[in-house]
Formats: structure tokens, C-alpha cells, sequence
């Protein structure tokens, strides 16, 4: 069934300039061949990236990053996709040059915002709305051949891209000037998350020594050891691996290799890096036989041998760490070359360290333990350590200072969200309100909704159902709650998502098998994704599970039944006209003189 | 993202409905003390006063709609009750805990007021229609008839008691002028009644399966 969400997506909207002139110019024969060439440029920019070509308008062209799926760099996919766009148009216009005797300008202009959008379960996604409306303006606004950022756009992205700030300008139907940024260049290198600077470590002691210990007998046994690092997005796994890497140069050399999240071969990428680090540092020897990074090929036989004969010739002199950050994003043949050296690197001093999200596991067919070796799972801050970071990032960003232990438990020990929050706060100038929930920052809500919106239908649908029973829940209320298709099954998909992290198992005292939410967030955007109608029939369902056939059950003491059943009234009769609020309502200044 | 974590709520067994003052003021700690909050707004600090619109306004809001204003005389009610407090705020003082106690009031007073005015304009309970057509409702048509047909007491009563965060006992009755000792039979008699309709429409009412 297709079902409209709002949900949060980055537009690219470019547009030919000085087309009109362009059609007096040119016969319309040849004027129809350089804009179908310009199209088929741009579709294959944008899909490249992840983007759906939602439509060609005219001359203009919307591309959409964020549906049917999101995933957490939609922004810098978008952004990346208009600057290669403004690249591959250099190229055509060579060509259109020399044919037609003339070249294309294209103006273009990227936002990031809510828009509502099919979900794409059938494949379908339309979007529409004020998202998409700005960035056509900031299009118009642009100089011909210039990429213009939205500033929703751009604090997603400031990190990985060099812009600068162009005048705000207004726009019809708009009371707020709009705020846009000229791109000039996107910095950091193609198919890499923008990893932003991190701040110093707080904690962590624990899993740094475990880590210590582990090249420690490496070292000693001149054995090969893998250390797999599993945690949630945002918990500290790439800063806790730096950090180790830092502290571990002193006594080996420490390669890096970075899975990119997409952009064609992620093994060929991982390879590369190694290689081209591996020849910065090897003996003279190994070197010449490095020659061609580049050259790297994916050949089982060949790279596979030929990395771990690498490997163990410089293990020999020193040894060697070798850290796989987002290994989630890997391919199979990545799991398989990992795999080996660790089975088969024999006499060296070779740590194999990974850093993975627990989804890893679901990819893993056959290897349902993970890897071999020691598995660490890397769990949130625990409260003090939160609140330590967050009071480190809010000084110097001239918060409050009682807002540390506020962003520390709303963050619930998720240091990147912690991070996010206080980038957020400052940049909206945030007023705190005693008794109000914080803001949930836009790459934040990025994080959450591609979490959610990667897992397969199923999956998906049983995180809903478990969603509206609440943070915590057990299996049989999902069941009671689930469709008849889908009960069987509930148990299996609940693991899943368990193994997946996005739930926990949480209590078994009482003979039911408990889980809760990894985070609150998680299951406050699992909520808003179900229709307000499907809502209230859930909840209804609910009270009837937990009341039982006596209609009189409801005394007034059952506090969860009455819960279900005020929130299925509460969602139909929103649905009957009798909508919420306003969210400022009249709030009236309150001037003293 | 802060307003459906309050609208789908945790399970937040003994608070979630209807809790008594003591329990609200103990579930929520030092969050709402209303009579600081009141204070400061009367010393004119502004983001007191905001957090005091921000704990009541719903309750304003559901008052004057669960009084039967429309939309646009809703927002006209909720206008004039602030600006009552805002003149009143010093005088109150005695009543800084019971605040939400007093908007509710006024919010019903200044409602009855406009629907005195003869400008009343929302229609009252959808009279039940032929049985014979209900049998081709759809699941939408259906779901929305509950509401609809749901005695106009019970859906005043549901109206108040929906509200985020949840009101106190003092606060329904003061909304809809009615003995606080009653408040708690009543929300439990609406919800069986409600309970008992939605489950006649069961088989019919299925989730989705999307």
C-alpha cells in the first residue's frame, strides 16, 4: 500500500541558462540533440550518487536524494552530484562545441528540508513542497555555471565541501530571507563520509586496553589477531580506532583503509588505500613491487595472496596494524580477503582491526558469530562520560552550561548525537525552555531515518508495530498487535533487528521475551512513520491485547490499556477534524517596562 | 520530533493518563514547578512565560475545542485566555501551583463566552445514519464514524483528557465544569464506551498490512 511520509531529502534543481537565447540561436533539431545530451549527462550524474531524476521540467532538472530510501549523506550525495554535474559539463561542451558550435551554462541550486513524499514501496516517489520550491529559487539565484547550498543544506555538509556566503536574498511567499553559499569545491575525496573533527576522547579506557592487549600478543606470539569493533552509528568507533591508532604508531605501522559508503567498488577502494600506504612506508624491495596501485586488481588468487605476502615481508621488519573503518558498507569479497589473512597470515605480526555497525552481522551469511577472533561491542557513554563531552564541546560553544547533562541524557550516551546537538543548538541560536525536549538536529535525524529506512519491508513493518507499544515491549504484544500474515513470523523478525542493533533485549524476568529500543529516537521516528489512522487502530489492538475480552476490565487502574485506547482516540480524532494545536500558540510578549 | 515523542508517549505506566498532582509533580521533578515558572514570568522573564505556554497551551487549545469552537474561535479563546493571565499574572499569586487549574477555567469561560456571542458554528454529533448504508463504510469511514458517534460528554471528556503532558483531575474538571470527584469515573466510563465500539468494528479494522 502506498503511503505518503513526510520525510527529509536533499533536491538538486539545475537549470540551462540563457535557454530561451539559446533556441533563437539554434535550429530546433540541434538545440532537441545538446539538451537530450545534456539529460542523459545528468541523469547519469545524479544516479551515480544515489539521486532519482524525479522529473525534467522544461529545461530544469530535480533530482532527489532520500527516496525511496535515506541514508545519512544524502546531503553530500546532492552536493557532490551538482558539482560533478557542473565537471561532466565542461566535457559535453567539448564535445557540443565542436558540433553545434555551442555550449551549455547550468545554474544550480541544492536545499535540504521536509518534503512529502511516497514512500516508494511500490517503486513511486513524488515529491513536492517548499524543499523543492527553494531550491529552485536559490537556482534562479545562481550565476550561470554556479552551484548555490542552502544553509540546510550546507551545515549538513560544511565539513566535507569549501563554500562561501552569498548576500541573503528574499523570495516571494517567504517571510525569512533565504541564506545560501556559493559551492567552490568539494573537499573531501569522493565515496568517503564526511567524518567531522573529533573532539578529544572521552573514556574509553576499557576497550583502548583491550585493544593495547591485543597487539601486545601480536607482538609477543608474532601471531595475526582480528579485533572486530561493532557499535551503533555516532557511537565512537572510527575515534576510538584513531585514538588507538595514535598510541599504536609508536610501536607499529598503522595502515588505514576506509570503506566508502557507495561509488561503484568498495574493495577495490579498501585495496587501493592499503596498497598505496603499504608503499609509502615499505622496504625498498617491496616497493618496486608496488609500483602501480592503481593496478590493484580484484583477482582472488592474485590480491589475496599477493596483500598477504605484503603483509607478512613487512610484519617481518615491524609490526603492522591494519584498520577497516565501516566494513558494514563491504562487499563480500572485502569479508573474504579479511578472512583469509587472518586465517592464513602465518608468523607475522599483523592486527587486523574493524570497525563495523552491527547490520555487518546480517551480511554476514554463514558467519553469524562475526568473524573469527575477539568481537567487541562498543556501547554508548555511560551518563558521567556523556555529560563530560557535552560540557567539553558547550564551553567553548558558549552554551549554558546547564545544558551539558541536558544534551548528555538526550544524546543517551551517543557521543556523535552529542556533538550534533551542540553544532545544532549554536546554530539555531537555541533558547532552552525549562521542561521542553530538545530539537533533534537534522544529520541526526539522517542517521535515524536511513537506519530505518535500509531494513527490508518486514523488518520495518515489526519495528512500527513494536513502536507503538513504546521504548520497551515484548514479543507476544508485537504479535497480538501484527498482522495475520506477519505473527508467525514476529519472533524471527524481532531477532533481526535485534541482531541488526536497532533493538535490545531487555528484560526476561517475567517469562516474556523483552526487548527495547536501542534509543529513543529510533523509536519516536519508527511512530511517526505509521498514518495517524493505522496509529489508532494499532493502539486500539493494543488496549484489547492487554484487556482481555472482560469489556468491564477497565477500571480506571489499568493505566497502559487506558494509555492505548486515549491514543487511538486522540489520533482518530485528529484525523475527524479535530486537530492538534497550533505548535506556537499565542505566545505573547510580555513586556515590562 | 518533540512533539511525537509525547504523542505516541512510552508506556509511562500511572502517569499516562490522568495522573493526580502529586503524581505529575513527582513523575516530572523540578521540569514543571509552575509556581517558579510563574514567578519569573511575573518578574517579566520571557522564556518563563514561554515555557508556561508551552506546559499549558495545549490545555487551553483542547478547552476551548472540546467546547465546540471552531478552529479560528479556538485560537481567538486561547489569544484572550493568555492575555488574561498576562494582566492577572501578579494577582495570582496564590494560585502559581494551580495555574493550569486557572487557564483551564478561563479558557472555558472565555469559550462559553464567544459561543454566547452566537457565533457557535461547529456541528454537534453527526446524527447516525441509515445502518443499512454503514454496511458499505470503508475501514476509514468506519473508524471515523466512532468518533463521531461517541456521545458529545465522552468526547468532550477525551478531548481534555488527551492532552500533552497530561492534565490533572483538577485541570478536566476545571475545563469542563465538572466535580473533580467525577473525573475519573467518567474517563473511565469513555473509555469502555469508546473500546467497545472500536472493537464492534474489529474485523474490519485489521492493521493495514503495508
Amino acid at each position: 500500500m502506498e503511503r505518503e511520509v513526510r520525510k527529509t531529502v536533499s533536491v538538486v534543481f539545475s537549470d540551462v541558462a540563457g535557454s530561451t537565447t539559446l533556441a533563437e540561436q539554434l535550429d530546433p533539431e540541434s538545440l532537441r540533440r545538446a539538451m537530450t545530451r545534456y539529460f542523459e549527462v545528468a541523469r547519469q550524474v545524479h544516479e551515480r550518487h544515489g539521486g532519482v531524476v524525479e522529473k525534467f521540467i522544461g529545461d530544469a532538472v530535480l533530482a532527489v536524494f532520500g527516496v525511496p530510501r535515506a541514508r545519512e549523506d544524502d546531503a553530500l550525495r546532492a552536493v557532490r552530484a551538482a558539482a560533478e554535474l557542473r565537471e561532466a559539463l565542461s566535457a559535453l561542451n567539448a564535445d557540443l562545441e565542436q558540433e553545434l558550435e555551442v555550449s551549455l551554462a547550468v545554474r544550480t541550486g541544492v536545499n535540504t528540508g521536509l518534503v512529502l513524499a511516497g514512500d516508494g514501496r511500490d517503486g513511486q516517489a513524488f515529491v513536492g513542497g517548499d524543499t523543492v520550491n527553494v531550491a529552485a529559487r536559490l537556482e534562479r539565484a545562481a550565476p550561470a555555471g554556479q552551484v548555490l547550498v542552502g544553509s540546510s543544506t550546507y551545515r549538513l555538509v560544511a565539513d566535507a565541501i569549501r563554500a562561501e556566503p552569498v548576500p541573503a536574498f528574499r523570495v516571494r511567499g517567504r517571510l525569512e530571507p533565504v541564506h545560501a553559499y556559493r559551492l567552490l569545491q568539494v573537499t573531501s575525496p569522493a565515496g568517503t563520509p564526511s567524518r567531522r573533527s573529533a573532539p578529544s576522547l572521552v573514556g574509553r579506557t576499557g576497550e583502548l586496553a583491550t585493544l593495547q592487549a591485543a597487539l601486545d600478543r601480536v607482538v609477543s606470539r608474532r601471531t595475526c589477531q582480528l579485533v572486530t569493533v561493532l557499535g551503533d552509528p555516532g557511537v565512537g568507533k572510527s575515534r576510538l580506532l584513531e585514538e588507538f591508532a595514535g598510541r599504536a604508531r609508536a610501536q607499529a605501522v598503522v595502515l588505514h583503509g576506509q570503506c566508502p559508503p557507495y561509488g561503484g567498488a568498495p574493495t577495490a577502494a579498501v585495496v587501493g588505500q592499503l596498497v598505496e600506504q603499504l608503499a609509502a612506508v615499505a622496504p625498498g624491495q617491496l616497493r618496486d613491487s608496488l609500483a602501480d596501485p592503481a593496478a590493484v586488481s580484484i583477482d582472488p588468487q592474485g590480491v589475496f595472496g599477493g596483500l598477504r605476502l605484503l603483509f607478512e615481508a613487512l610484519a617481518a621488519e615491524r609490526p603492522v596494524v591494519v584498520i577497516v573503518d565501516d566494513l558494514h558498507w563491504a562487499e563480500p569479497d572485502l569479508l573474504d580477503l579479511l578472512d583469509y589473512l587472518h586465517a592464513f597470515a602465518s608468523g607475522v605480526r599483523l592486527l587486523l582491526l574493524i570497525a563495523a555497525r552491527e547490520q555487518l552481522l546480517d551480511s554476514l551469511p554463514g558467519r553469524s558469530g562475526g568473524f573469527g577472533g575477539i568481537t567487541m561491542a562498543l556501547q554508548p557513554l555511560p551518563a558521567a562520560q556523556a555529560a563530560e563531552l557535552a560540557a567539553r564541546l558547550t564551553r567553548p560553544a558558549g552554551l549554558d552550561a546547564g545544558m551539558a547533562p541536558l544534551i548528555a541524557a538526550w544524546a543517551e550516551g551517543n557521543p556523535l548525537f552529542v556533538k550534533e546537538q551542540v553544532r545544532h543548538l549554536v546554530a539555531e541560536d537555541y533558547r532552552h525552555r525549562p521542561g521542553a525536549d530538545l530539537p533533534v538536529p537534522p544529520a541526526v535525524e539522517a542517521l535515524v531515518v536511513a537506519q530505518l529506512d535500509r531494513l527490508p519491508p518486514d523488518q520495518r513493518t515489526a519495528l512500527e508495530l513494536a513502536s507503538v507499544l513504546g521504548r520497551s515491549f515484548d514479543w507476544p504484544a508485537v504479535a497480538a498487535v501484527a498482522p495475520d500474515r506477519l505473527r508467525p513470523r514476529v519472533g524471527a523478525l524481532l531477532l533481526a533487528l535485534a541482531r541488526r542493533g536497532l533493538i535490545r533485549v531487555a528484560d526476561n524476568r517475567h517469562g516474556q521475551d523483552g526487548f527495547m529500543f536501542s534509543h529513543r529516537l529510533l523509536r519516536d521516528a519508527a511512530y511517526r512513520a505509521i498514518p495517524k489512522q493505522e496509529r489508532a487502530v494499532l493502539h486500539a489492538r493494543a488496549a484489547e491485547r492487554l484487556a482481555g475480552p472482560a469489556l468491564d476490565a477497565l477500571g480506571g487502574a489499568d493505566e497502559a490499556v487506558a494509555h492505548h485506547l486515549g491514543q487511538a482516540y486522540r489520533h482518530l480524532a485528529q484525523l475527524a477534524g479535530d486537530e492538534p494545536p497550533p505548535r506556537a500558540p499565542a505566545v505573547l510578549l510580555r513586556r515590562r517596562t | 520530533m518533540s512533539v511525537t515523542a509525547q504523542e505516541g508517549g512510552s508506556v509511562r505506566c500511572g502517569t499516562v493518563l490522568a495522573p493526580t498532582p502529586l503524581a505529575r509533580k513527582a513523575s516530572m521533578g523540578a521540569r514543571f514547578d509552575e509556581r517558579r515558572l510563574a514567578q519569573a514570568a511575573a518578574a517579566g522573564d520571557q522564556r518563563a512565560w514561554d515555557a508556561l505556554v508551552d506546559r499549558f497551551g495545549e490545555l487551553v487549545w483542547s478547552t476551548a475545542r472540546a467546547w465546540g469552537l471552531s478552529p479560528e474561535q479556538g485560537a481567538d479563546a486561547v489569544q484572550v485566555t493568555w492575555l488574561r493571565l498576562a494582566e492577572q499574572l501578579d494577582r495570582l499569586q496564590d494560585q502559581y501551583e494551580w495555574l493550569g487549574v486557572w487557564l483551564a477555567a478561563t479558557a472555558r469561560r472565555e469559550s462559553l463566552r464567544l459561543l454566547g456571542a452566537g457565533q457557535g458554528t461547529e456541528p454537534g454529533p453527526e446524527p447516525a445514519s441509515d445502518p443499512a448504508a454503514s454496511a458499505g463504510l470503508s475501514r476509514d469511514g468506519l473508524l471515523w464514524r466512532v468518533v463521531r458517534e461517541l456521545p458529545e460528554r465522552c468526547r468532550r471528556v477525551l478531548r481534555i483528557l488527551m492532552t500533552t503532558p497530561p492534565p490533572s483531575h483538577e485541570e478536566v474538571a476545571a475545563a469542563l465544569d465538572l466535580p473533580v470527584a467525577r473525573i475519573g469515573d467518567l474517563r473511565a466510563h469513555c473509555l469502555r464506551d469508546f473500546r467497545g465500539r472500536m472493537a464492534q468494528i474489529r474485523i474490519k479494522t485489521e492493521p493495514r498490512d503495508s
